[in-house]
């Protein structure tokens, strides 16, 4: 007598749940969701490009600081401070890449009084032929040049007028790393 | 006599049955399908992590992270159809995250949004209405490239 009265109970639940399930009546559907992610290289400046101090010369002159933080100066009588070329982390999130820099051909650093300019800007590149522009198309060959991590050190040369006027001078200069 | 007893039992309940499925005969019915794709887009791998949203609407915010190529992004797109008579909410179920996956990593999209939001209606005489579907990306730190992907339910239901 047990067995039947739950088969009973059994069919009178199941009727009453169905109905309900076919009144809400349901449709489903998937979509697709995407993205791509791409490989980055990154070039963050960690020390500036400082020339240091010097005395105005009468008849003009230059300094130099190398890639490597070397000063030599000409016609100028250099006055100390700090000297060092400036340098830059090159990184690249996944892999290790090569890469080729491009730097300005030249810059304008000002006091606000004067002007003066910076130019033949060198790197710490073995091959800057290969490996470093001042713009248009990508130099080569790339196996010539270095891949991600790289410190980059770039120098330059200060061109000083006569009577340069005397004044702190500061200017920026972009240094751009891009993948062969 | 107790197998007979049964059996009027079970004749009963197919009679109270009987009724409920005729009803269905002019059903209520609901119909989606999906158009277009959730896209967030084409980024650089972030040093640091960062978020993408799109929201249901189509707009795109980002945070900590840089498009890059062939950026196309946009909201998912649904086509929601009613049949039958009157004029019933629906409900919209979506995920509460999807997890897409690449050649060697994966992204968690949450904070799923719809538009409209929870339920929706199909106004007569068209029965017609678009529903979307938009979210955040988290993109990690050093998140390796590739293309990633996923599918994701959207659920509606007629309510009376």
């Amino acid at each position: 007598m047990r067995r039947a009265i739950q088969f009973v109970v059994t069919i009178a639940m199941g009727m009453m749940l169905a109905p309900a399930a076919r009144g809400q009546s349901g449709s489903s559907f998937s979509s697709e969701a995407n993205a791509a992610i791409v490989a980055g290289l990154s070039i963050t400046n960690t020390v500036s490009l400082d020339f240091g101090d010097m005395f105005a010369p009468p008849a003009g002159g230059t300094v130099v600081v190398s890639a490597a933080g070397a000063l030599s100066v000409t016609g100028v009588t250099h006055a100390g401070g700090a000297v060092s070329a400036a340098s830059f982390n090159v990184n690249q999130t996944q892999g290790q890449p090569i890469f080729y820099v491009e730097v300005p051909a030249s810059i304008t650093i000002s006091s606000g009084a004067g002007t003066m300019v910076v130019d033949t800007f060198t790197t710490n590149l073995a091959n800057p032929a290969a490996c470093v522009t001042t713009g248009g198309p990508a130099p080569g060959p790339r196996g010539q040049c270095p891949k991600t991590p790289f410190v980059l050190s770039v120098g330059a040369t200060l061109h000083i007028g006569a009577n340069q006027p005397v004044g702190s001078y500061t200017g920026t200069f972009d240094v751009t790393a891009n993948l062969f | 006599m107790r197998n007979l007893t049964l059996t009027l039992l079970i004749a009963a309940a197919v009679a109270v049955a009987g009724p409920l499925w005729a009803q269905t005969s002019e059903p209520q019915g609901i119909e989606i399908r999906n158009l277009t794709s959730l896209s967030f887009g084409s980024f650089v791998s972030p040093a640091a992590g960062g978020q993408v949203t799109v929201g249901p609407d189509g707009s795109r915010m980002l945070s900590g992270v840089v498009p890059v190529g062939s950026d196309a992004f946009g909201a998912a797109s649904f086509e929601v159809r009613v049949r039958g008579t009157g004029n019933p909410n629906y409900v919209i179920t979506i995920p509460t995250s999807i997890t897409l996956t690449g050649p060697s990593g994966s992204m968690t999209i949450d904070d799923v949004q719809s538009l409209p939001s929870g339920t929706g209606k199909a106004n007569p005489p068209a029965r017609l209405d678009t529903l979307t579907v938009g979210g955040t990306l988290n993109i990690n730190a050093l998140q390796p490239s590739g293309a990633y992907s996923a599918t994701f339910p959207v659920t509606v239901h007629l309510v009376n």
